[in-house]
């Protein structure tokens, strides 16, 4: 693995090969990112693409104040909301919270989700249905490994915040699990 | 949500054997576990290729545009001085550059401080921003 300031210089000289590396290092960061806040699965790898020519083109504006991988992440969140801002698709920040979290609570419970798919795939289908920043600070979080400081350098939201959603999120989700399951199964 | 449910994210994402309500701690296990999957969605093994592609021929594009303007710019400032030759019937004389001769040490440091520009600008800026 290359030192992120050899990757970065290299990338600046004109290196091709140094960018397509620099890919592939971070491909799966941010396919998870644009893969969990996209709905459309259409959309997701141009998205993709957009991003790494956004790093390609605003590489000589990286400072090094964080790691390539955060700066990266960064740019992939903002692009995804901002996708989501064009379509205007859910969004929602904590004062919805309550309102959000009532209505998820309340919604159609098909016993058909669960024949159809194991718990894992039914969660996950849970969080599809959570606002997006829940969505990106649990993808952060539980896929990539982030610490809280670098989720808040790549959301932008103060650690507080950060960890209220990670927490709620979590805990709407185990609520749900366990209304879908009902305690025999659970047991 | 309660100081109770918060303890027991805690202990489960520590590995700490949590302590509560049965049920709650196996609904979390089910959650985390499942949170811990990557997501579906995966880019073909062509990605970098294709992303390395676009960037190279955005960065041609980019290239033949500032070409392209700059000798737009250039052509018009030719226009401009033709124009303006014309309209002051303004004839070329040595004279004006007869009186320079006395200021040779003054030409001599603004062509070198000019090439000074020039190479800092190429070791300092446009070395960070010159890509592809």
């Amino acid at each position: 693995m290359i030192d992120d300031r050899v990757l970065v210089s290299r990338v600046l000289s004109g290196d091709m090969h140094a960018f397509k590396l620099l890919i592939k290092q971070h491909e799966r960061l941010v396919a998870h990112m644009i893969g969990r806040l996209v709905k459309n699965k259409e959309e997701r790898e141009e998205l993709c693409q957009d991003v790494f020519l956004k790093v390609y083109e605003k590489l000589g504006e990286f400072s090094f104040q964080s790691k390539l991988s955060t700066w990266i992440a960064t740019i992939a969140y903002r692009h995804a909301i901002n996708q989501m801002r064009k379509k205007k698709m859910l969004l929602s920040d904590i004062s919805e919270v309550e309102s959000f979290a009532a209505n998820f609570m309340e919604e159609e419970n098909p016993e058909s989700l669960l024949a159809e798919h194991d718990l894992n795939d039914v969660v996950i289908d849970l969080l599809d249905k959570l606002p997006a920043p829940y969505k990106a600070v649990i993808t952060l979080y539980h896929v990539d490994g982030m610490s809280y400081p670098d989720i808040v350098l790549v959301t932008g939201m103060p650690e507080g915040t950060v960890k209220s959603y990670l927490f709620r999120a979590r805990n709407l989700l185990k609520e749900k699990v366990m209304k879908y399951l009902g305690k025999e199964e659970l047991l | 949500m309660s100081t109770y449910e918060e303890e027991l994210q805690k202990n489960l994402e520590e590995g700490k054997m949590p302590v509560g309500d049965e049920l709650d701690i196996k609904a979390y296990q089910h959650v985390f576990d499942a949170l811990e999957r990557e997501p579906a969605f995966s880019l073909p093994s062509t990605f970098a290729d294709q992303v390395v592609n676009l960037a190279v021929r955005k960065h041609r594009r980019n290239t033949f545009k500032e070409y392209f303007w700059f000798s737009f710019g250039m052509f018009l400032l030719l226009i401009a001085f033709v124009i303006a030759v014309a309209l002051t019937d303004f004839r070329i004389s040595a004279g004006i550059f007869s009186g320079l001769s006395s200021y040779k040490g003054l030409l001599i440091f603004g062509a070198f401080f000019i090439g000074l520009l020039h190479w800092l600008d190429k070791q300092l800026i446009r070395s960070k921003r010159t890509i592809g």
